[in-house]
Parts: structure tokens; C-alpha cells; sequence
């Protein structure tokens, strides 16, 4: 038998889905019930309305985007041997976070936390959020302090706050592509990262 | 007697404040028309519908918390050395990051949201960007000419990343409980120096 928790998660699912497949304007209440075998009564027991919908599944892809490249960087860093071997980690996470792929997961973050300025709810959410991810991240750093990878001056917490902000810098050039050269702009934040990190 | 341009105006100001307690959805064409004692056609007038106010509403918004910044170009007409120039971005990334400055901050990481589904009002943000970041990358040029920033960097993409540091400090600053913004602070500093310095 699926339970309650159960049917608000696949409809969640489903709503993810067709944001990144379709947008968000794609979203039909009645389309997701369908894709989930529940009545339509039932998505508006677990979300108020559609606007409701929506939010959650951009807070949920946010989490999610998030969650994508802590893992790799998580199993990355459990694997390296040495120092050497934690800075090729590294790169190679900023590498794939900064990806052409990534490029709309990149916009929902910025479009997330945009949204998050003027409403209390989601900036509450967002928060836990940030927190969670950042302080896998500086759990990472901290190991590899302990074994002198890394600087040892660095502040492990503000370092994973510092890194993930700079996603957010990164939208800004990726928005004016015809100005910015984004390779360029890569080979900056990758110099500032691994200087701070490894001096 | 009001002129167009101030009726104008004040309709992009009572829009703005709606906008910065409740977010766009928020913004109600009534409510404006009755808080300014006006018509509701002459909002019309002005804005052909919502959509083009809340638009013009995010790019006056945007504007608006940019245009306090000192220009680059008078902080390069100030400093002679490597030293003074270090001392001046440290000093104004220093100003950027101050807690009352923390609504201008926010404010950036509205509108580019609302820029990310929006692409009338993307165009019309990177214009924005592209004029006040165009006096940023001069300066990272002049500072190389007279070898003080390191010459292998691209000033257009270094004024972008300098500025995102900013939008970085609001992920930071949501969650002031569990991060020290001064360790924060520290470290972005680093990170600007290093990229800058020969």
C-alpha cells in the first residue's frame, strides 16, 4: 500500500518533471493527477494550488541541484589518496558544476532565490537548504584540513557558502553570452577557488 | 501640477514597494490608482498592462540599488600605486558588503530571478549590466596597463566575477545564524586580490 508521504512525493516527482521538461508554464494540475493515478481533490489535499505545486518543485529541484554534485564530491574526495589527487577532485567538480548541461538548474537556483527575497516561506527553506549542502561540503573540507590537503586557515563553512555563491555570479555571465566569454570567466572563479583552497 | 514623467514615476515607486514586501505577485493596478488618488486608465497610460509595469518596475528596481556605487572611473582618477588601487577595491567590496546595504544586494537577486523566466526583462537586465560593468572592466584595463592586475585576464569576464561576488554574499547572508560573514568577508577578499595581483 503507497502511503500519504508516498502520493505527495510522486506528484512532486511529476511536477519536476514537467518543469524540466516543459517549464513551468507547462504545469497542469489536472495532467500531473493523471501521470500520478490520483483524482485531481487529491494533489490539492497536499498542495493548496497550483502556485503551491510549483514552488515546491522549484524548492525540491533546488535541493536536488544541489544535491548532484555534493555526492560526486563527496565519493571524490573519500577516493583521493593525496593532495594531489583532491585538487584533480575538485576541478573536476567545479568542472561539471559549472557545465553547459547544468545551464537551466543554474537559472532555477537564481529564479529560487529570487523568489526567496520577498517571502519569508521559501527564504526559510532555502535556508535549511543551503545549510545542509554547505555543511557536507565543509565536512569534506575539514577532512581533507585534518590531512593537510587543504589550507589550514581556511574556514570550512564559509568556504562552502563562498563556492556556492559563486554559481550565482556565474547566471549573471551566462545571461549575456554574446558578452561574456564563459570559458574565461571559468578559468577565474577555478584560480580564486583553488587558490583559497590550496594556496 | 504633476507632469507625466512624475505621475510616471510614482506609479514605478508605489509598484517597487509592493514588489519589495510581497514579491511581484503582489502588485495590484488598484491598490496603485487608489494609493496615488489617480484613475486607473492613467496607470494605462503609462503601462500598457501589468506586465509591462511589473517589467519596467524590476529594471527601475535594479537600477536603482546599482546607482549608489562611487564609478570606477573616479576611484582610477584617485590612485597612483598598486597599493592605493588594492586599497580602494578592498574599501569599496568592503561598502558593497555592509549590512545596510543588505536590501541592495537582495534586491539584484530578485530581479535576476525573475529575469530567469522572464526574457524581455533578461535583455533588459543585461543591458543594465553591460553599461555598469563596462566601467568596471575599463578600469581592469587601465590597472593593467600600469601593471598592477595581472595581464592575462579578460576585464570583461573579471568585472562579471567581481560583481558576482556580490550576489554570492545574499546566499551567505540568508543564513546568518549558522556562517560567520566576517570569515565570509576574509575570504572573498582573498580570492579578489588573488585573481587581481601580478
Amino acid at each position: 500500500m503507497t502511503n500519504v508521504s508516498d502520493t505527495r512525493t510522486r506528484i512532486l516527482e511529476a511536477a519536476m518533471l514537467a518543469i524540466s521538461e516543459n517549464g513551468e508554464g507547462a504545469i497542469r494540475v489536472q495532467k500531473i493527477a493523471e501521470s500520478v493515478g490520483v483524482r485531481e481533490p487529491s494533489v490539492y489535499h497536499f498542495f493548496k494550488n497550483r502556485e503551491e505545486l510549483v514552488e515546491a518543485a522549484h524548492i525540491e529541484r533546488y535541493r536536488r541541484s544541489h544535491l548532484e554534485m555534493v555526492r560526486p564530491f563527496q565519493a571524490g574526495a573519500a577516493l583521493a589518496d593525496n593532495a594531489e589527487d583532491f585538487r584533480r577532485i575538485v576541478k573536476k567538480i567545479l568542472s561539471l558544476v559549472y557545465s553547459a548541461e547544468r545551464e537551466d538548474i543554474r537559472s532555477t537556483r537564481m529564479s529560487v532565490l529570487g523568489a526567496a527575497q520577498t517571502s519569508p516561506k521559501i527564504a526559510e527553506a532555502i535556508r535549511q537548504i543551503n545549510f545542509e549542502v554547505s555543511s557536507k561540503v565543509a565536512e569534506v573540507f575539514a577532512t581533507a584540513q585534518e590531512k593537510n590537503w587543504i589550507r589550514k586557515e581556511v574556514d570550512p563553512l564559509a568556504a562552502a557558502y563562498w563556492i556556492n555563491g559563486q554559481i550565482l555570479g556565474r547566471v549573471m555571465a551566462e545571461m549575456d553570452k554574446e558578452r561574456v566569454d564563459l570559458d574565461k570567466w571559468n578559468q577565474i572563479s577555478e584560480t580564486a577557488v583553488s587558490y583559497f583552497l590550496f594556496g | 501640477m504633476a507632469t507625466g514623467e512624475d505621475t510616471r514615476s510614482r506609479i514605478l515607486d508605489a509598484a517597487i514597494e509592493m514588489m519589495d514586501s510581497g514579491g511581484e505577485a503582489s502588485i495590484r493596478i488598484a491598490a496603485i490608482a487608489a494609493k496615488l488618488d489617480i484613475a486607473e486608465p492613467s496607470i494605462y497610460h503609462h503601462f500598457t498592462n501589468r506586465a509591462a509595469l511589473v517589467e519596467a518596475a524590476y529594471v527601475e528596481w535594479y537600477w536603482r540599488c546599482l546607482k549608489p556605487q562611487i564609478s570606477m572611473e573616479t576611484v582610477m582618477a584617485l590612485v597612483d600605486t598598486q597599493e592605493e588601487y588594492v586599497d580602494a577595491i578592498i574599501k569599496l567590496m568592503t561598502w558593497s558588503y555592509e549590512k545596510d546595504r543588505h536590501a541592495a544586494r537582495a534586491v539584484r537577486i530578485s530581479v535576476l530571478g525573475a529575469a530567469q523566466r522572464n526574457p524581455q526583462l533578461a535583455k533588459a537586465i543585461n543591458d543594465i549590466n553591460r553599461q555598469f560593468l563596462a566601467s568596471v572592466a575599463n578600469s581592469v584595463k587601465v590597472a593593467q596597463k600600469r601593471n598592477w592586475v595581472r595581464s592575462e585576464l579578460d576585464p570583461v569576464a573579471t568585472a562579471y566575477w567581481l560583481h558576482g561576488q556580490i550576489l554570492g554574499r545574499v546566499v551567505a547572508e540568508m543564513d546568518e545564524c549558522s556562517i560567520d560573514l566576517e570569515h565570509w568577508n576574509a575570504l572573498s577578499f582573498e580570492a579578489v586580490l588573488t585573481i587581481l595581483r601580478p
